[in-house]
């Protein structure tokens, strides 16, 4: 059920079981879990079920190291959380992301991926991942488009899944079973601002809730989560310093420091020798009912032997200018969203698109001669095709088809490409200079605010250009062009593009030895009984890809834990 | 319709010639049997005239082509970085014209002259007069053109200043031309809907060998 934090009485304290914090991916699928079980869940989540800026400047705070997304945009404070602006791409780590990297330091996590596999099939179900076939053979063998020809030894080719838009918001999706819930209750407007211990420090008791309208009550529980995300899991911890000066868990000062992110920026161009190169595998296309894309990766083998962290290589076609033209015309829009591909939102003025779409699909008429029985092509139209290669006559599918003809001959079959634009994504190296931290300023609720220092190193710059080097040799070798390598300094000169994936992770990473994380191999905060943190913030190292299956899949291994821990 | 001849059978539609003309006691060596054309030798005997057709279009095409110019210039540079290509209106018109011209041609002489398109005469079939047995009048002729091969390229290209108008047009011939084979398969005559308001039929011709009947006249 639901409940509005603003008409508790100031004062109260409320019982719980589980105390939740945060409804967000982690939050939701956590409550989930004990959805008609015996236990009493609380679950506190900020805002409401849509955006209120009041609440959203709640997350705001100073950017003090490379440049990023500012604090308020990067994630969505109220209910479903960051999954109600997620792009829904999923995949699963990798065995290799969880070993450890001989000369990298903090890397490896206390669990494999073993540990995790249990879980990432039901995560696939709550993400409404389309399907739970990650095997690179058996995608090609379904799909129309083929893999890169490269050596899989050196460079692999990676398959992501796409959650369509319209399941990805867990708002939408799972507020109706919460709110038939007996047993689980969501204060909405419930601002959790301290986390009190006992006397001892080593126990959670209760956690202090404000509302913006100026209720203050409290919510005591056996046990409580955080899942409030990467920057707040780290801010809560560090502000709750009643009995810990330098908050819960921080006796190491490891809260809120390795902050990662994955770093991306174009990097690179290959020319292709070929301008009919297949390379539809590597952008998004349906596959039956899924929606996948792929992308290049550094090999295990070569990760492990070179020390080398996981790097992601993505590779954005540049088509001719009239498939360009056509795939961002304005009736390919309106299509797409009509067909619910691209957006949710209404359509503006469907009839006036409507003629236009309707005026494109019917191009291919002026090259018809008027008064034959059958749509009959002009000779010099059938001899202009005769007397064109293959790549010539697909570039002239735009002009004689039309926009949305020649956007569809790119979804399913590709186009003559002129260039491949190489966007790299590297997964960071740990570094504990990399860090969320409480500054003296204080948001509206008293709460201090945080600064976020993001930085790289010189091991992500290495990183990045190694996994270019073996892509550009492997790009020769195999005589499928050219790879033009944009930054080869060897000291780090991070570009102006470089922009994380609106991942936040690590900020209170696992590890089995509190010198080394903030929660032990359960997520529970190292020297507390009964606080856990759910959520990609517990990642040592996150590979390339996406976070939030894998988080998903950690939380749904939490609920298990704390099922004994209850019992 | 009302068929003056006599038909034996309701699904077999075999005809016989016209009772003045049947001979009453002996047959003739060439005697020709008809029988109503089915669906499928009509859709056959139609694409044949299509594929005719076509090939007769695009040669004439060709001669305008060739006297006045391309009606569509391809510049391969702007073809490739704009996405257009010149098009010539004076000459779009004249091909039309030209191919309508053809068409009717056609198909109106021959239904008039050989009583069959050509694509009918190679599946030994004849179009008359339903009334009387007789061939086409050109005006029944001209009308079963109109129903049978309605221009719909014609018509779309010159409805393409009205949005919506063209593309209606051309998702209405699939439709049209179901109808016409539904309206032919279901009627005993096999007469389509176009055959019908033309007053118009199809016939299949078979040649039998002779039968030796012994004269028995006195």
């Amino acid at each position: 059920m639901f409940a509005d934090a603003r008409t508790v009485p100031t004062g109260t304290s409320l019982e719980a079981d589980i105390c939740i914090i945060g409804a967000g991916a982690a939050g939701i699928t956590l409550a989930r879990e004990y959805i008609d079980s015996q236990f009493r869940v609380a679950v506190l989540e900020s805002g409401d079920f849509k955006y209120d800026a009041k609440t959203q400047e709640l997350y705001d705070g100073p950017i003090i190291g490379l440049p990023y997304f500012p604090l308020t945009a990067a994630r969505l404070r109220y209910f479903g959380g960051t999954t109600n602006h997620w792009g829904g791409v999923c995949r699963r780590l990798a065995d290799a992301d969880f070993e450890p990297r001989a000369g990298i330091r903090f890397t490896g996590w206390p669990i494999s991926r073993a540990d995790l596999e249990p879980f990432y099939g039901p995560a696939a179900d709550i993400c409404q991942v389309p399907t739970k076939e990650w095997n690179l053979d058996t995608w090609l063998r379904r799909d129309r488009f083929s893999a890169l020809p490269l050596d899989s030894n050196r460079i692999v080719t990676r398959v992501v899944q796409l959650v369509p838009e319209s399941a990805r918001s867990f708002d939408k999706r799972y507020r109706s079973a919460l709110r038939q819930a007996r047993n689980v209750t969501v204060y909405l407007h419930a601002n959790v601002t301290e986390v009190q211990t006992d006397r001892a420090g080593t126990s959670a008791t209760s956690v202090r809730v404000a509302t913006l309208s100026g209720k203050r009550f409290f919510v005591r529980a056996r046990l409580f989560v955080l899942a409030v995300g990467g920057i707040e899991n780290p801010r809560l911890l560090l502000a709750s310093n009643e009995r810990w000066p330098n908050g819960i868990g921080n006796q190491n000062d490891l809260v809120g420091r390795f902050f990662s992110e994955h770093p991306r920026f174009v990097a690179g161009r290959i020319v292709p020798t070929d301008p009919a190169m297949d390379v539809g595998f590597y952008e998004s296309h349906n596959v039956g009912d899924a929606r996948i894309r792929a992308y290049l990766a550094t090999s295990k083998d070569i990760q492990l032997a070179e020390g080398l962290l996981d790097t992601q290589i993505r590779l954005t076609p540049v088509y001719t200018d009239t498939f360009t033209k056509a795939a961002e015309s304005e009736e390919v829009a309106v299509l797409r969203a009509a067909l619910g591909s691209s957006s949710d939102e209404p359509l503006p003025d469907l009839g006036q698109h409507l003629i236009k779409v309707l005026a494109d699909l019917s191009s291919w008429e002026k090259f018809c001669i008027p008064g034959a029985p059958l749509p009959v092509p002009y000779p010099e139209v059938i001899e202009e095709l005769a007397q064109s290669t293959h790549v010539e006559a697909e570039k002239l599918i735009p002009v004689l088809l039309g926009d949305i003809a020649a956007a569809a001959y790119l979804e399913y079959f590709g186009a003559p490409v002129k260039s491949l634009i190489v966007t790299t994504r590297i997964e960071q190296a740990p570094n504990p200079d990399s860090r969320v931290q409480l500054i003296a300023v204080r948001d509206e609720l008293g709460m201090r605010r945080v600064a976020l220092d993001w930085r790289l190193s010189d091991i992500d710059w290495r990183n990045m250009q190694r996994a270019l080097q073996i892509l550009g040799t492997e790009v020769g070798r195999t005589g499928l062009g050219r790879l033009k390598i944009l930054y080869e300094e060897d000291e780090p000169n991070w570009p102006e593009d470089l922009a994380g994936g609106w991942h936040l992770m690590g900020t209170t990473r696992m590890h089995d030895d509190p010198k080394r994380g903030v929660v032990d191999r359960n997520c529970r905060v190292h020297g507390m009984s009964n606080l856990f943190v759910a959520g990609s913030s517990v990642f040592p190292t996150a590979g390339s890809g996406t976070p939030t299956l894998t988080l998903v899949a950690l939380t749904l291994r939490l609920a298990k834990h704390l099922r004994g821990e209850l019992r | 319709v009302r068929l003056p001849w006599k038909v034996e059978g309701r699904d077999s539609a075999k005809v016989l010639p016209p009772p003045e003309a049947r001979p009453t006691q002996i047959k003739t060596p060439h005697q020709t049997e008809y029988f109503f054309a089915d669906v499928f030798s009509r859709s056959v005997a139609c694409i044949i005239d299509i594929v005719i057709l076509v090939v007769a279009i695009l040669a004439a095409a060709s001669v305008i082509n060739t006297i006045f110019g391309p009606t569509i210039r391809f510049d391969r540079i702007v073809a490739t970085a704009e996405g257009s290509a010149i098009v010539d209106h004076s000459l779009i018109a004249l091909n039309g014209f030209v191919a309508t011209l053809l068409s009717v041609g056609y198909f109106v002489i021959s239904w008039m002259i050989l009583s069959a398109s050509p694509g009918q005469l190679l599946l030994a079939l004849q179009v008359r007069n339903a009334a009387d047995g007789g061939t086409l009048r050109l005006s029944r002729a001209i009308l079963r053109w109109v129903l049978l091969f309605p221009p719909f390229s014609t018509a779309a290209f010159l409805t393409t200043t009205v949005p919506g108008a063209s593309e209606f047009i051309w998702a209405s011939a699939p439709i049209w031309y179901l109808m016409l084979l539904a309206t032919m398969a279901l009627s005993p005559t096999k007469q389509g809907l176009h055959d019908r308001l033309a007053h118009s039929i199809v016939l299949r011709q078979s040649a039998h060998q002779p039968e030796v009947v012994p004269d028995e006249r006195p």
